[in-house]
């Protein structure tokens, strides 16, 4: 698993005003934009399939991930589709207790991918404290539709929490994975003071409502890409 | 009577030198992180095993009885179904011969579980379960006539189910039968840990019934994963449910799962148990509200009902 490291969320989160992301946005959506912007630095978007891969408790990190994703002075940069897969995890830490290792079932599922391969897979979380339920997930992912990248981003990661997560994903025959970290190990303490990881099972009461209004998020985009509709945010 | 063997039947049926480290012998544990791990494996294999087939056949859940950790010759793992008995010897060891063992053979603890049982009537099934064909083709080869009633197995010693697919083709496909409606299949592997665990923590030297282990999954990971017999639904919930664009619905055990091709979500309902107080409230709901969009019906499916 390749890494990369990044000043960009400490800056947003520690010295705004620095960077051109509005103060006034729900901090989540701040590090969405954020992360967003650092996978557009490491990896072109223009013209391809993005597939965001997500779980239910982290969904307040995506509207500006995804706003991010489209927002480009060139509309020729702009990715081909975006489509999001969800999944509502529950998560129990065997590991913790024997020589087992964590587990992390899935008690729903949305894909909005209708196609069998995407060019992009991002996977965005708000830690990588529970590796199983990302691993688990990309491999289920994967399962449904392939992918030429895969990206793993998040905005803090400790060496310990990095080092477990490479031990799932290689239980999980991910070999491929690449690591974006908005904030560097060092810098974690910091973030963290402001930005929580969430447990999966830690969600808010409206989430049901969340497969038809990323549907409908993807149908726009569709409808946005081929010139029905002046602008792609909701 | 018992099925594990008591100290009197030990001293009567068999050699007094048998019996004589028998009598001594300390059970259960001290094989180590990796031959536990194989233990649990092989043990969750076959539960899941007894599972599928006990809801195929639709035979009750407590005609079979497992025990881990028994105290006789043959001691990793029991699987009983009234007076017939398998024995199972778990090694994870990629050098395993006949002759291995610090105080006894391998092979001289299959020959003393022989007599014994002979000595018990018993009607019993011996097997020794290794990780790989390697082992196995080798063990096959050295085999003496004394041991030639003892079946070899081999489970690959990993969680991956697409490796457990390649020795038994079974596996993954009847696994459906637990979780339905195209669950993905990294959902078995969880499915496949989860129940190590509930195996890691099952009593020594004492038998359980199916049924025991399905309500320890159930308890343990607060309904994630069932194994008992399929409930249902009643006739008019199904009919609402299913008028539903895109809907279609399958009661697994006591768990309802549902699946919707707009938007394409697939999953199952927290805390409901079909059959019980929990899934009556989720049925009563329907009946009343009778969804018939998808917007309508899913703050009704993303409800947890408490799992009572």
């Amino acid at each position: 698993m390749d890494i990369d490291w990044s000043e960009a969320t400490e800056a947003a989160l520690l010295r705004q005003g620095r960077i051109r992301i509005p103060a006034e946005l729900p901090r989540e959506e701040r590090v969405g934009l954020l992360l967003g912007g650092l996978l557009r630095e490491k990896i072109s978007v223009r013209n391809r399939t993005i597939q965001v891969v997500v779980r239910a408790a982290d969904w307040p990190f995506l509207r500006g991930f995804i706003t991010s994703l489209v927002q480009s002075d060139d509309a020729e940069d702009e990715p081909a589709e975006i489509a999001v897969t969800c999944y509502w995890n529950k998560y129990f830490k065997l590991s913790l207790e024997g020589p087992l290792p964590d587990i992390a079932p899935v008690s729903k599922e949305y894909s909005g991918v209708e196609a069998t391969s995407v060019g992009i897979t991002a996977f965005l979380t708000s830690g990588i404290g529970e590796p199983a339920a990302i691993s688990g997930n990309i491999r289920r992912a994967r399962e449904r539709c392939s992918s030429n990248d895969l990206l793993i981003l998040t905005p803090a990661a400790s060496d310990v929490e990095i080092e477990q997560l490479k031990a799932y994903l290689y239980e999980d025959r991910i070999y491929d994975a690449h690591l974006l970290v908005g904030a560097a190990p060092k810098n974690q303490h910091l973030v963290r003071r402001f930005l929580r990881q969430n447990a999966s099972e830690n969600l808010t009461e409206d989430t049901y409502a969340l497969p038809s209004f990323l549907d409908q998020v993807r149908d726009r985009y569709r409808e946005y890409r081929a010139g029905d509709l002046p602008s792609p945010l909701w | 009577m018992n099925l594990i063997p008591t100290d009197i039947e030990f001293e009567r049926l068999s050699a007094s030198e048998d019996a004589a480290y028998m009598l001594k012998k300390i059970t259960g544990g001290g094989s180590g992180r990796t031959g536990a791990v194989f233990e649990a494996r092989f043990i969750a294999f076959c539960i899941l095993e007894e599972a599928i087939d006990a809801k195929t056949y639709e035979t009750p859940l407590a005609d079979v009885r497992l025990g881990v950790q028994v105290r006789s010759y043959i001691d990793d793992f029991i699987v009983a179904r009234k007076r017939t008995v398998n024995w199972y010897e778990i090694k994870s060891g990629e050098t395993i011969t006949w002759e291995s063992g610090e105080r006894r053979t391998i092979a001289e603890n299959f020959v003393s579980q022989m007599v014994l049982d002979l000595g018990r009537g018993l009607d019993a099934s011996y097997h020794l379960v290794v990780p790989t064909r390697r082992v196995e083709t080798d063990l096959e080869a050295s085999r003496s006539y004394k041991v030639r009633d003892v079946k070899i197995n081999m489970l690959p010693n990993t969680d991956d189910i697409d490796d457990i697919e390649t020795e038994y083709s079974w596996f993954p496909r009847d696994l459906w039968r637990l979780i339905p409606l195209h669950a993905p299949r990294r959902d078995f592997k969880d499915l496949y840990v989860g129940l190590q665990g509930v195996v890691l923590n099952l009593p020594n030297n004492v038998l359980r019934d199916l049924e025991h282990i399905a309500k320890a999954l159930h308890d343990r990971y607060e309904g994630a994963f069932t194994c008992i017999h399929d409930a249902s639904l009643q006739p008019r919930t199904r009919e609402v449910l299913e008028r539903v664009p895109g809907v279609k619905v399958a009661v697994c055990g006591d768990q309802l799962h549902f699946r919707c091709t707009k938007p394409t979500v697939r999953g199952k309902v927290d805390g409901c148990r079909i059959g019980e107080l929990s899934g009556n409230s989720f049925e009563q709901e329907i009946q009343l509200r009778i969804p018939t969009t998808w917007d309508a019906l899913a703050p009704i499916l993303w409800r947890d009902y408490g799992g009572h």
